[in-house]
């Protein structure tokens, strides 16, 4: 709050009246005593001079007696009179003494007066001058604020805002250097932006990262208390509380004088503004204090502004580009679809043409053309599976395939796969048996016979393609608890075996074990993934063991009864 | 001047090569096979031989398998024909694609040829337990 020069409200009371008032009294009980002396003179005279003319009065007689008589007379009136005229003249003095006694009062009361008036007149100049020099602070702080703040219009980036911020207040205050440090990466302030008078000051990131600062403490604390630190020279510093000894230390290092101005909204601390001078101490005046505070409280909440604004156009831009991937991915699904149909309508007469003309050869007439008919159908095959597993990855990447679900018959299912896997793994020189250990009848559940159907493949495939040459796959399935139904499937192989290590990546998509691609065994690293997938669809486990060199077993398990809140209804 | 007095089967397929392979692959089975490469011949040969199984490709132009099968469907004269699809789809057709029409069974491109026959066996067997 600014100073004000307070007036006395009760006036100061010269006793004019007063005195006045004493002077009247006094002067009536003295013309009684004056008035008494005077009669007693009289008398004294008249007397007198009566005895004399008795003691003469034979010459006077002689000269004649009533002549003599009249003179005394006269001399006594005479005498009355001058006395009554010394009285009143006397009187008249004392009158005009008592006048001028006031008179030399009321002139001393004027000089009092007259000083008071001077000193109240020096206040008023003392206030208009303040005022003057204030409103002139005012303006200086308005303009310079103005200027620099101008320049955070625009909704420009926060670092564009912190370079107008330290370059501003550096030209307006002519500081040596002035820098804006940001909170955003905590505990240590960053610099945002820096200006410098001179090069040589210029201050490194590691300035105050160097130690575990208690730069954020201090700022915080500093911004809650609204306060700022001012130091005007740092070789005569008192360390009060708010300042913090390392601190002071540290900016001992690069400083003589400097102003701490925090910055922040709300609660919340953003940074600070650090403006300081190098080699000379300096008093900063209030209105270069005010003039930081309001500039980086200017800049915060432009800053705050433009994170906003940035913010706002980020999400705009990210929902356009969300929309643009929506499209994309819509594209990207019809032409997979497309290509999806363009692939199956060669590869079924390829598939067909093949089946039909091997019937017809003679393998034992034509041995070359019936191989050479089984490797284009071989082929063929695995040409099928690629195409099925790369159909089913982007189903289950991009929509919910919802299963359609019938009565599968699993052993049945496994014949139809070990059947036309068969060819292929003759070829290879890998046994595959079959073998259901429980009655057909019990190996009958629910489920999307054409995805259990890939599960089947992708394993045995698997199974044959990862078993050298004269090793077995053998395919077991039975009925493994009657009480909660639950066929379970296992598919055994003596291939090469997948380490240890990377049991936990088996089922992740594109995954390949390091066992496979030594060996230089073709694959995409999806085919499990996707068994795992669907056998999960479907509410059954799927489980494996692997020793490298001895071989792998695949175990799935598959409840008779699929249940799924969706499709409670439709099982009846 | 087709002596076949087997069961009669119409295939409609878009695919020339695929058409001449089911037309082969079924004769060589004992069928009486009348192949289109499109929906709307289809119907005219589903009423005029009235066949025992549609074989109907679904993607077809114009008039689609299911499109077709529709149509069988809902005329008398042909509703009792057995329908089996074919698709390049790697899935089955959903429910909501069928909208209820009664479809035999569904084949998946690439199929067997041997497979074919059997299942196209299996329906018409069924169909004769049926009756």
């Amino acid at each position: 709050m600014r100073d004000r020069i307070v007036f006395p409200d009760t006036p100061v009371v010269i006793p004019i009246a007063e005195s006045n008032e004493n002077f009247v009294r006094g002067r009536s009980k003295q013309f009684g005593l004056i008035a008494l002396v005077i009669l007693v003179i009289v008398f004294a005279v008249v007397i007198l001079r009566t005895s004399d003319n008795a003691v003469n009065d034979s010459e006077v007689v002689s000269q004649g007696g009533s002549a003599a008589n009249s003179i005394v007379i006269v001399q006594v009136a005479i005498a009355l009179v001058a006395i009554l005229a010394g009285l009143l003249a006397f009187r008249r003095l004392r009158d005009f003494r008592r006048i001028g006694v006031r008179i030399d009062s009321k002139h001393r009361e004027l000089d009092e007066l007259r000083v008071r008036l001077q000193e109240v007149d020096k206040d008023l100049q003392m206030r208009l001058e303040k005022e003057r020099t204030e409103s002139a602070d005012r303006k200086w702080i308005d303009s310079g604020v103005r200027s620099i703040s101008a320049q955070f219009r625009g909704t420009p980036t926060s670092e564009a805002i912190s370079e107008f911020m330290v370059e501003g207040l550096g030209g307006v205050l002519r500081a040596d250097f002035v820098v804006s440090y940001s909170f955003a990466e905590l505990p240590w302030p960053r610099i945002v932006k820096q200006w410098h008078q001179r090069p040589e000051s210029q201050v490194d990131e590691s300035f105050f990262a160097e130690h575990d600062s208690p730069w954020f403490a201090f700022i915080n604390r500093l911004w809650s208390d609204k306060g700022v630190t001012v130091v005007a020279d740092s070789n005569h510093i008192e360390i009060s509380p708010d300042l913090i000894p390392e601190i002071v230390e540290k900016m001992r290092q690069r400083a003589r004088s400097w102003v701490v101005v925090p910055v922040g909204e709300g609660t919340h601390v953003m940074g600070f503004v650090l403006v300081a001078m190098v080699d000379n101490a300096r008093v900063w005046s209030a209105a270069e204090i005010e003039l930081i505070q309001e500039v980086s409280a200017a800049a915060g909440g432009a800053c705050i502004q433009s994170r906003l604004f940035w913010q706002s156009l980020q999400i705009a831009e990210n929902d356009a580009k969300v929309g643009r991937l929506v499209e994309l991915d819509r594209v990207k699904n019809d032409f997979i679809e497309n290509m999806n149909h363009e692939l199956r309508t060669p590869l079924t007469s390829i598939i067909g043409y093949v089946e039909v003309a091997l019937d017809d050869v003679d393998a034992s007439a034509e041995p070359e053309l019936a191989s050479s008919l089984t490797a284009v159908q071989r082929n063929a095959r695995r040409l099928q599976i690629l195409i099925e597993n790369m159909m089913q990855v982007s189903k289950t990447d991009f929509e919910h395939v919802p299963l359609v679900i019938a009565t599968v018959d699993v052993g049945r299912l496994l014949g139809d796969v070990a059947n036309s896997l068969h060819l292929g793994a003759e070829d290879c020189g890998v046994e595959v048996t079959l073998r259901l250990d429980s009655p057909t009848d019990d190996l009958l559940i629910d489920g999307d016979s054409s995805q259990l159907e890939q599960v089947f493949v992708n394993l045995m495939s698997n199974a044959i393609k990862f078993t050298p040459r004269g090793g077995t796959v053998t395919v077991v399935a039975h009925l493994s608890d009657s009480g909660s139904g639950v066929v379970e499937v296992k598919v055994k192989d003596t291939g090469i075996g997948i380490p240890v290590k990377e049991f936990p990546n088996v089922f992740k998509r594109f995954f390949r074990a390091s066992t496979a691609t030594q060996a230089s065994i073709p694959g995409f690293g999806i085919g499990l993934s996707l068994v795992h997938s669907i056998v999960r669809e479907h509410h059954g486990r799927i489980t494996f063991d692997s020793t490298v060199g001895e071989g792998t077993v695949f175990t799935v398990t598959l409840p008779t009864r699929y249940t799924s809140t969706s499709q409670v209804d439709q099982i009846t | 001047m087709n002596d076949n007095k087997g069961p009669i089967i119409v295939v409609a397929d878009d695919d020339r090569d695929i058409r001449d392979l089911i037309k082969m692959q079924l004769s060589r089975h004992g069928f009486d096979v009348h192949i289109t490469d499109n929906g709307e011949t289809a119907l005219e040969l589903i009423i005029e031989h009235q066949p025992v199984v549609a074989l109907l490709d679904i993607m077809m132009p114009n008039l689609s398998g299911i499109e077709v099968a529709r149509r069988i469907r809902e005329n008398p004269a042909t509703s009792t024909v057995e329908i089996m699809l074919i698709s390049a789809r790697s899935s089955g057709p959903i429910d909501a694609d069928l909208d209820g029409i009664d479809i035999a069974d569904y084949i998946t491109k690439p199929f067997s040829p041997h497979d074919l026959v059997q299942r196209i066996n299996n329906v018409i067997n069924r169909e004769k337990r049926d009756c």
